[in-house]
C-alpha cells in the first residue's frame, strides 16, 4: 500500500479554522467593497474679470424673491446671455437692510435700487448706468377697497396704512411725503404697518387688514396682472408725484468694456424684438440713460423734503 | 481528529460535521445574503435620505438662494451632528458654492454638476452612491426657474451601526446555529446510531461466532428499522446456508480445508480431522507446523505457495498418513487461491481425494491388463450378446485372429463342428444358471485348425444381476490332448501296429457287449491268431516279423467294416469285434475276407512270405440259454481258433458249431 506523506495534516480543527477564516472573509469583503469615488469635485471659480465669470444681478427687494425672480429673472437671462463668456445670476435680498449690507459690503457687480438705494450704492462705489423706465412710473399709489375709500387723506388719521417697507422709496416714502404735504404726520396720525413687500400692502388692503394699501405704480401693475379678483376690488385713491425710477448700477471695478456692453445692451433693448418682450414683461417702455448726478441730485431734494416734513429717514 | 475522520467516520461524527458544515455554509450564505440586502438598503435609504434632504433643503433655501443669504445659507448647511450627513451645501444656478459645511468650499465651483447644470430638466439627481456616501443633487427651483443647487452627502452614519450590528449578530447567529445544529445533529446521530450499533454488535458477535444471535426487533417502520430486520433475515440465510455448507463438508468424502494468507487453518472438515488426528477446534487458527512434522508442512507450505503463485487450481499427488489409524492414503490434493475483487490475496482452498482405493484399483487394473496381456492364456471379453469387445495377445497366437478381426463379432467364428448345439446349449444352460462353465472345447482357428482347448467361461453381472460380460479363457490343450492322445494310444493301443490293444479291446468288447445285450443285433468276436508267422519271425528277424504284423494289421483294418474293431492281443493274435451282426453268416462274410487279405504274399523289400489266419468265432447272444460276458466270449473266441487251427488253419471256426 502506497502511503502518501502530508505535510498538513487536516485536522478537523485546522478545517474548521480555514473554514470560519473563509466564512467571515467572505463576510467582510462583503461590508467593504471597492467602489467608485463618490463625491463633489470642486474647482475654484474664475476670478472676476476673467472668462467664464459670473455676474451677480442684485435687485432691490421690491417683490418677494419669488416675484422678483419672476420679473427680472428674463433681464438677467437677457442680459447674461449676451455677454461674450459667463453670465449673470439674479438674486434678491431678504430686505432692504439685507440688501443695503450687499450694496455696503460691494458684493453684487450690478444694481437693480431704488432711487433711495441708489443714492446709497453711489457711496460704495456703484455707478448709475441707467435708469429702469420713466420717472413718471416711479409714483406711490395709495389703494383701497372700494367700499372704504377714505374721502381725503384726512380721513386717514387713526386708520392703518400698510406699506412695503420703511425704505421702499416710491412704495413708502413717497406717499409718506406725499401724506405730509396732504397735512398728515404718518408718524402719529396713522399707524404705519410694514408688511415686506408691495404684495402684502395691497394684500393687506384687499383683506381689510387696513385702510389702505400704499404701494407704487409698477407693482399695482403687476398686481393687476397677477392678481385680477383682488385687484378688481381695490381702487386707487391718490397717487403721489413721480420721482426719478429705479437705476441700473454697475460695481466701479467691473471690466469697462463690460460696463459699456451692459449699458448698451440697456439702452438698446427696445430696438429688437427680444429686448421689446423684456421691455413689456418688465412693464417699462425703455431703459433710459442715466448717470449718478441725475440720481444724486433728484434724491438729495426728495429726501431733504422728506426729513423736513416726515420725519428721520428710515 | 484528522478531516478523514470527520467526513467518513462514525455516523455520528458524519451527521454533526456534516450539519454543523451545512449550517456554517447556508447560515454564512444567509447572512451574507442579509448583509448583501443590507448594505444595498442601507446605501438606497443613504440615497432616499440624500435625495430627501437635498429635496427639502432645496425648498428651503429657495428664498435664501434667490436673495443670496449666505448666512441663511450658511445655517440651512449646519447640519450639526446630524448622523450620517457628510455635507451639506448649496450653490447658485451655476454651481458655484454659496454655503457648505465646510465654509472652505464657499465660492468654488463644483465642476461635476456641469452637466446636470445644462440639463434641460433639472431634476433631483443621485450624482454618486457607495456603501459610505450617497451624493445627491436637488434643483432650487423658484418661479419655474433653476436658481440653484442643493446637494448633500449622506453617509452610512447609524445606519453603519447598524450594518455592523447585523454583521455582528449575523455572525453570532451562525456560530449559534452551527453549534445548536452540531448538538442536535450529535442527539439525533445518536438516536440513530444507538440503533445501529445494536446491528453492529450483532454483526460483531456474528463474525465471532455467535450465530444465533439477532438484533432485537423494536417494531419500528424507520429506515433502521427496516435495516434491522433485513439485517437479521440476511443472518438467517447466512445461518442457513453455514448450515448447508457444514453439512457438505462434513458429509463430503473428500478432505476440505481453507487457510488464511499466512497458512492458519480457517476451516476443515472431519476429514482432516482424521488427517490430523484432532478436532476441528483445535485445527482453526494453527499452520501446519503447529500441526505436522516440519517436513510435511514445509511440503505443504510450498505448495500453497506454488497455487498463489500460479494464482490457479494446482494440482499435486502424495501419501499422506492418517494420524488416527496410522493408514497411508494416496490423495490428489487441488490447492486454489482466493482473491477479493482488487485482487488480495483471502486465503487458499484446499480439497483432496483419497485415491488410494483407487490407485489399487488402478494398479490392479494394470495388473490385470498386463496379465490380460501376458497371459499364455488366450481371454476373449464378449458383452451380454456375446459380441467380443476385446481378447488378448494369446487370443490371437492361439486361434490367429487378430483382435481388430474379431471385435465386435459373436465366438460363433471359433465355435467347432464337434460341438453340436445341444454342447452348446449345454454351455449356455450352464452359465445363466451358474454363472460359468468349464470344460474342453474345440475351437476353430483362423486357418480353418481346430483344436482341444480347456475353457473357462465366466459370466459377469451388474449389481441387478443382469449379466453384463462373458470373460472367456481357454488354454491350448491340444499338446495335452494329443499327449492323451500318445499315452491313450500307448495305454490302448498296440505300439506296434496301432490297432487297439488289449486293454481297448476290452473297454470295446464291453461297450458292444452291452449294446448287444440292448439291442437286436449280434456281436461277434473273433480271435485271429496267423499260421507261419513264427518261421519269419525266426528266420527273417523280429524286425521283419514287426513289418508283417504290421501289414496284416492294415488288411485287417481294410476287411473289417466301419463300426467293428481289430485289436492286437500280443504276439500274432489279433481279436476282431463285429458288431451289429444281423446273423452269422454276415460274420462269416467278413471272417473269409480276413482270411482271403491275411493270406495274400507280403512283401518285405524285395523277399515275399506268406502267412494265414486261424480264426475262431463267438457269436453272442447265441443260442445259448446262458448269457456270455466278454472274456468268456474271448475264450470262446479262443477255443474256436484253436479249432481252426487243428482243422489246418487259414480257417475259421465257429464256437459252438462246425466252421469253414
Amino acid at each position: 500500500m502506497n502511503a502518501r506523506p502530508s505535510s498538513l495534516p487536516w485536522t478537523r480543527r485546522r478545517f474548521l479554522g480555514v473554514l470560519a477564516a473563509a466564512k467571515l472573509g467572505v463576510l467582510l469583503s462583503a461590508c467593504g467593497r471597492d467602489e467608485p469615488a463618490v463625491g463633489p469635485q470642486y474647482e475654484p471659480a474664475p476670478p472676476e474679470g476673467a472668462g467664464g465669470a459670473w455676474y451677480r444681478l442684485a435687485v432691490h427687494p421690491l417683490h418677494n424673491p419669488t416675484k422678483l425672480l419672476q420679473t427680472y429673472g428674463e433681464l438677467a437671462d437677457y442680459l447674461g446671455a449676451r455677454l461674450e463668456d459667463g453670465g449673470i445670476l439674479l438674486e434678491g435680498s431678504n430686505d432692504y437692510a439685507h440688501f443695503e449690507d450687499k450694496v455696503a459690503r460691494r458684493a453684487p457687480h450690478f444694481l437693480l435700487p431704488n432711487p433711495y438705494q441708489a443714492l446709497r450704492a453711489l457711496d460704495h462705489g456703484y455707478r448709475v448706468i441707467a435708469e429702469v423706465g420713466d420717472s413718471a412710473d416711479f409714483r406711490g399709489v395709495f389703494v383701497a377697497r372700494r367700499e372704504r375709500v377714505p374721502a381725503t387723506p384726512a380721513a386717514l388719521r387713526g386708520q392703518v396704512l400698510c406699506y412695503p417697507a420703511p425704505t421702499a422709496l416710491a412704495a413708502t416714502m413717497l406717499p409718506q411725503l406725499w401724506l405730509a404735504r396732504q397735512g398728515l404726520d404718518v408718524r402719529r396720525d396713522t399707524e404705519s404697518v410694514y408688511v415686506g413687500s408691495q404684495e402684502s400692502a395691497m394684500l393687506s388692503a384687499h383683506r381689510g387688514e387696513c385702510a389702505m394699501g400704499v404701494t407704487w405704480v409698477s407693482p399695482w401693475r403687476a398686481f393687476q396682472r397677477t392678481h385680477p379678483a383682488e385687484a378688481a376690488e381695490l381702487v386707487v385713491v391718490w397717487e403721489t408725484d413721480p420721482l426719478i425710477n429705479n437705476a441700473v448700477m454697475v460695481r466701479d471695478d467691473l471690466p469697462p468694456a463690460l460696463i459699456v456692453r451692459v449699458r448698451t445692451l440697456l439702452l438698446d433693448m427696445a430696438t429688437e424684438e427680444a429686448g421689446r418682450a423684456l421691455l413689456g414683461h418688465l412693464g417699462i417702455a425703455r431703459f433710459n440713460p442715466a448717470d449718478d448726478a441725475r440720481y444724486r441730485d433728484a434724491m438729495q431734494a426728495f429726501l431733504a423734503d422728506y426729513v423736513a416734513r416726515v420725519g428721520d429717514l428710515p | 481528529m484528522k478531516l478523514r475522520d470527520c467526513l467518513f467516520g462514525t455516523l455520528r461524527r458524519q451527521l454533526a460535521f456534516g450539519v454543523a458544515l451545512v449550517h456554517a455554509v447556508m447560515m454564512s450564505v444567509f447572512v451574507l445574503d442579509l448583509v448583501v440586502r443590507q448594505q444595498a438598503m442601507l446605501q438606497e435609504r443613504q440615497v432616499d435620505e440624500a435625495r430627501s434632504l437635498a429635496s427639502t433643503l432645496a425648498l428651503s433655501a429657495r428664498a435664501w438662494v434667490l436673495t443670496r443669504d449666505l448666512a441663511g445659507l450658511a445655517e440651512l448647511t449646519q447640519v450639526g451632528e446630524r448622523s450620517g450627513v457628510e455635507y451639506v451645501m448649496l450653490t447658485n444656478a451655476r454651481g458655484e458654492v454659496l454655503a457648505h459645511t465646510e465654509p472652505a468650499r464657499v465660492g468654488q465651483l463644483l465642476a461635476d454638476m456641469t452637466p446636470l447644470i445644462a440639463s434641460p430638466a433639472p431634476r433631483v439627481a443621485v450624482l454618486g452612491s457607495s456603501a459610505t456616501l450617497a451624493d445627491v443633487a436637488a434643483p432650487v427651483v423658484a418661479a419655474g426657474r433653476v436658481v440653484g443647487w442643493a446637494r448633500v452627502g449622506v453617509g452610512p452614519g447609524e445606519h453603519a451601526v447598524m450594518a455592523a450590528a447585523v454583521l455582528r449578530d449575523g455572525i453570532m447567529y451562525t456560530l449559534v446555529a452551527i453549534v445548536i445544529g452540531a448538538v442536535l445533529a450529535v442527539l439525533m446521530s445518536r438516536l440513530i446510531s444507538a440503533r445501529l450499533q445494536q446491528i453492529r454488535a450483532v454483526a460483531d458477535a456474528v463474525r465471532q461466532g455467535h450465530d444465533a444471535l439477532r438484533v432485537p426487533d423494536d417494531h419500528r417502520d424507520d429506515e433502521v428499522g427496516a435495516v434491522a430486520r433485513g439485517f437479521n433475515a440476511m443472518l438467517d440465510a447466512l445461518a442457513q446456508e453455514r448450515r448447508l455448507q457444514r453439512a457438505l463438508l462434513e458429509t463430503a468424502p473428500d478432505m476440505v480445508w481453507v487457510k488464511d494468507p499466512e497458512g492458519r487453518y480457517l476451516l476443515c472438515n472431519p476429514q482432516i480431522e482424521r488427517v490430523f488426528g484432532r478436532k476441528e477446534a483445535d485445527i482453526l487458527g494453527k499452520t501446519d507446523h503447529e500441526l505436522l512434522p516440519a517436513a510435511f508442512a514445509e511440503q505443504l507450505r510450498i505448495q500453497d505457495q506454488r497455487a498463489i503463485v500460479a494464482g490457479h487450481p494446482v494440482r499435486n499427488e502424495e501419501w499422506v498418513t492418517m494420524v488416527d489409524d496410522g493408514r497411508r492414503v494416496f490423495v490428489e490434493t487441488v490447492k486454489t487461491p482466493m482473491f477479493d475483487a482488487e485482487g488480495r490475496l483471502l486465503g487458499v482452498v484446499g480439497i483432496a481425494r483419497d485415491y488410494t482405493e483407487r490407485m489399487h484399483a488402478a494398479e490392479q487394473l494394470r495388473l490385470s491388463a498386463s496379465v490380460f496381456a501376458v497371459c499364455l492364456e488366450g481371454i476373449a471379453i464378449t458383452d451380454a450378446s456375446n459380441h467380443v469387445i476385446d481378447v488378448n495377445p494369446a487370443f490371437t497366437r492361439i486361434t490367429g485372429f487378430a483382435r481388430d478381426e474379431v471385435i465386435g463379432r459373436t465366438s460363433a467364428f471359433l465355435s467347432s463342428v464337434r460341438h453340436g448345439a445341444a454342447f452348446h446349449a449345454a454351455v449356455w444352460e450352464a452359465l445363466r444358471e451358474h454363472g460359468v462353465w468349464r470344460g474342453e472345447m474345440w475351437i476353430r482357428s483362423k486357418c480353418g485348425d481346430e483344436f482341444a482347448e480347456q475353457v473357462s467361461i465366466a459370466a459377469l453381472r451388474d449389481d441387478s444381476g443382469r449379466i453384463t460380460h462373458y470373460i472367456e479363457v481357454f488354454t491350448d490343450i491340444s499338446a495335452l490332448k494329443a499327449r492323451e492322445a500318445e499315452l491313450d494310444e500307448v495305454a490302448h493301443h498296440d505300439p506296434l501296429t496301432g490297432l487297439p490293444n488289449r486293454r481297448l479291446l476290452r473297454d470295446r468288447l464291453g461297450q458292444a457287449h452291452a449294446q448287444a445285450v440292448r439291442g437286436r443285433h449280434k456281436l461277434g468276436v473273433a480271435l485271429l491268431d496267423l499260421d507261419g508267422f513264427k518261421p519269419i519271425n525266426d528266420r527273417l528277424g523280429h524286425e521283419a516279423g514287426d513289418d508283417v504284423l504290421r501289414k496284416v494289421a492294415d488288411r485287417l483294418g481294410h476287411c473289417l467294416r466301419g463300426g467293428d474293431t481289430v485289436a492286437r492281443l500280443g504276439g500274432d493274435e489279433f481279436v476282431l469285434l463285429l458288431v451289429d451282426l444281423a446273423d452269422v453268416e454276415e460274420a462269416q462274410q467278413v471272417l473269409e475276407r480276413v482270411l482271403h487279405a491275411v493270406a495274400q504274399p507280403i512283401m518285405l523289400g524285395d523277399r515275399e512270405v506268406r502267412v494265414s489266419a486261424s480264426i475262431g468265432l463267438a457269436v453272442f447272444p447265441d443260442d445259448a440259454a446262458e448269457p456270455v460276458d466278454p472274456d468268456t466270449l474271448l475264450r470262446h473266441a479262443d477255443a474256436a481258433m484253436y479249432g481252426a487251427k487243428e482243422a489246418g488253419r487259414n480257417a475259421w471256426r465257429l464256437y459252438g458249431a462246425r466252421g469253414g
